[in-house]
């Protein structure tokens, strides 16, 4: 008789083990682990798209971007107060991918794939280049601290704690959305498109709405990034960070709750601990995520949780 | 700036005649498998950067350097099938694995290039043999007046493989009807591994006679890939002809817009372009060869 976690001890520890990291971890293992979060944040986001709607994007490093530079501009430029810049940061990069998902995702294929690649790689450009208003390759220094109702969030770790709060929260609303009768088409949908329709699941709707939702994870992500680090710069959100989240989630766990978590935690440390080796990180998550596709395709999650069950490892999937 | 336009033209067409050739080896992929080949552009720079390598380092004389690069992108081409994509075909993977897959190897080839032979561009000398051509006012240089020759040969040698030989027929009618065409006894799994030898071949021999006229570095693959999938789209995925023109479309409105609007911008431009096309006419001016059917990948 194994024992199994149910969902909400799993939380609990979960919760606990946050609120406790930075007690025992230290100063630099906290930091690392508030950029495991938000990680965690886009990979949650990736999650509802490749794993239950079995639609990819290669540009959510670009919605990143979109989110840190919209926060970047709007409060140092600008002067607006980091939540309102926040607000508008997630809104318009949500309205972005509406933009470009709503043609695109009425079309079979992989085209979105390729669409949002291309996308990424004009958001690098201009953002590089765009010097009047980005910085250009100077970035944006100066972000102010995040705050909310004047509590200001003004050491790494209160950053730690707001970051793991938005990152449980979007987590448990993914358990909600994965539930709920739109998570139900969602899964129809990855499963088999045209059973679904038949079934009456508006597949485009239902498609582009997921998108966006991820889209809006990846730029909040970006904006706390922004205040994170006080600091915005394109080269944060290159081709690299793509290939990190792809390798986070194909780890993980692609179409499992607790995979994105569980990647983007594992691989924060591997990329941490690269140090001076940085330059190999595309090589190593490349080859890591690669492997993991062959080897193991249902992620550490999906193996633990198939043994849980005592199922085995040989049932097939992914 | 008018007296500009024919340099461009002619440009774009050299420029155009490349992305032709990726367009084709992305369209032969798609074909067999219904697989959008990110890797494309690697084979283009790895045919480039191993001929490069086997004439610069290694010594050989040219035309054995150049057999040897395309001969080596054609094995990578094919260990890719083998090794990363029928593993997946045989358990059935759901089709977002192949294109992560791919991207992984579009990952991990350029990487692995960078640190055997490093991040500075390489290139080799031109073939020579031919002629420069006056036309007009514009000069077309020997080695640009090559890769056209080259281009016009691979697309006509093509179309003679898939019309009058057994085994090009037999990878048409994998294109078709995959399922049918296993019932008729083809060998799938191995028109797949065909489509994958053969999209290498072709993107070697791009890059082969592409790398003399503007060389190529570790990171040229992905641009490739993105302008040969552009071209792919407007010609209509895995339309022989309709590659040709994309191509051309593609390659003549990225000399203009580079030259008008902005060198920076000039690849931003065209993948706006692209993403215009694809709201506009997702299906491309063309029509596929095939329609992507739900129950196959």
């Amino acid at each position: 008789m194994s024992w199994r976690p149910n969902h909400t001890q799993s939380v609990f520890v979960l919760i606990a083990a946050v609120v406790a990291f930075p007690f025992f971890g230290g100063a630099s293992a906290t930091t690392v682990m508030a950029l495991g979060g938000l990680y965690a944040i886009v990979a949650i986001g990736l999650n509802l798209l490749v794993g239950y709607a079995g639609k990819i994007s290669f540009g959510h490093n670009a919605f990143m971007a979109l989110g840190a530079y919209a926060s970047g501009i709007l409060t140092v430029t600008y002067d607006w107060s980091p939540l309102a810049a926040m607000l508008a940061a997630t809104a318009g990069s949500g309205l972005v991918a509406f933009v470009i998902g709503a043609p695109i995702l009425r079309v079979r294929g992989h085209y979105l794939a390729m669409i949002t690649l291309a996308f990424a790689q004009i958001v690098i450009i201009v953002s590089t280049r765009w010097t009047e208003v980005t910085g250009g390759l100077t970035g944006i220094p100066g972000v102010p601290d995040f705050s909310i109702l004047g509590f200001a969030f003004d050491t790494k770790q209160k950053m730690y704690y707001l970051i793991w709060f938005v990152t449980i929260v979007l987590f448990l609303l993914s358990f909600r959305i994965v539930d709920s009768r739109f998570g139900r088409a969602l899964r129809a949908l990855g499963a088999h498109e045209a059973a679904a329709a038949s079934l009456g699941v508006d597949v485009v709707r239902c498609r582009i709405q997921i998108f966006v939702l991820s889209a809006v994870y990846a730029a909040l992500a970006g904006s706390l990034y922004a205040h994170f680090l006080n600091y915005v710069n394109g080269t944060f959100f290159d081709l690299s960070v793509m290939i990190q989240l792809m390798a986070i989630l194909v780890v993980g766990g692609i179409g499992t709750l607790w995979g994105p978590l569980v990647g983007a935690v594992l691989l924060v440390w591997v990329s941490h601990s690269l140090g001076s080796y940085a330059e190999y990180s595309q090589l190593i998550f490349g080859v890591l995520y690669g492997g993991a596709l062959l080897f193991l395709p249902r992620g550490a999650v999906g193996e633990i949780a198939a043994r849980l069950k005592g199922t085995g490892s040989r049932l097939r999937s992914g | 700036m008018m007296d500009l336009l024919p340099v461009l033209l002619v440009n774009g067409v050299v420029f155009g005649a490349i992305y032709a050739i990726n367009a084709i080896g992305i369209g032969l992929v798609y074909n067999t498998t219904g697989i959008i080949n990110f890797a494309q552009g690697e084979f283009i720079m790895l045919g480039g950067m191993l001929t490069a390598c086997l004439y610069g380092q290694a010594g050989l004389p040219l035309l054995v350097a150049i057999i040897g690069g395309v001969a080596l992108t054609v094995v990578v081409g094919l260990l890719t099938e083998r090794l990363f994509i029928r593993p997946l075909w045989r358990r059935g993977a759901k089709d977002w694995t192949y294109v992560f897959m791919l991207f992984a190897v579009a990952t991990v080839l350029p990487n692995l290039v960078m640190l055997g032979v490093g991040r500075d561009p390489l290139t080799f000398p031109t073939f020579g043999g031919l002629p420069a051509v006056q036309l007009g006012s514009v000069t077309l240089s020997s080695q640009a007046l090559w890769v056209l020759l080259v281009t016009v040969a691979v697309f006509f040698a093509l179309q003679g493989f898939f019309d009058r030989t057994l085994l090009g027929k037999a990878m048409k009618a994998t294109a078709i009807n995959r399922r049918v065409a296993a019932w008729l006894g083809i060998a799938v799994e191995q028109m797949v591994a065909m489509s994958f030898g053969l999209a290498a071949l072709l993107g070697a021999i791009g890059g082969v006679v592409f790398t003399p006229l503007i060389s190529t570095q570790f990171d040229a693959g992905v641009s490739m890939t993105l302008n040969g999938f552009a071209a792919a789209i407007i010609g209509g995925m895995g339309n022989m002809r309709g590659a040709i023109v994309g191509g051309l479309v593609i390659g003549i409105l990225q000399s203009i817009s580079t030259a008008f609007i902005s060198s920076v911008y000039g690849d931003a431009v065209t993948y706006a372009v692209l993403f215009g096309l694809l709201v506009v006419w997702p299906h491309g001016l063309f029509r596929p060869l095939i329609e992507l059917k739900n129950e196959e990948i």
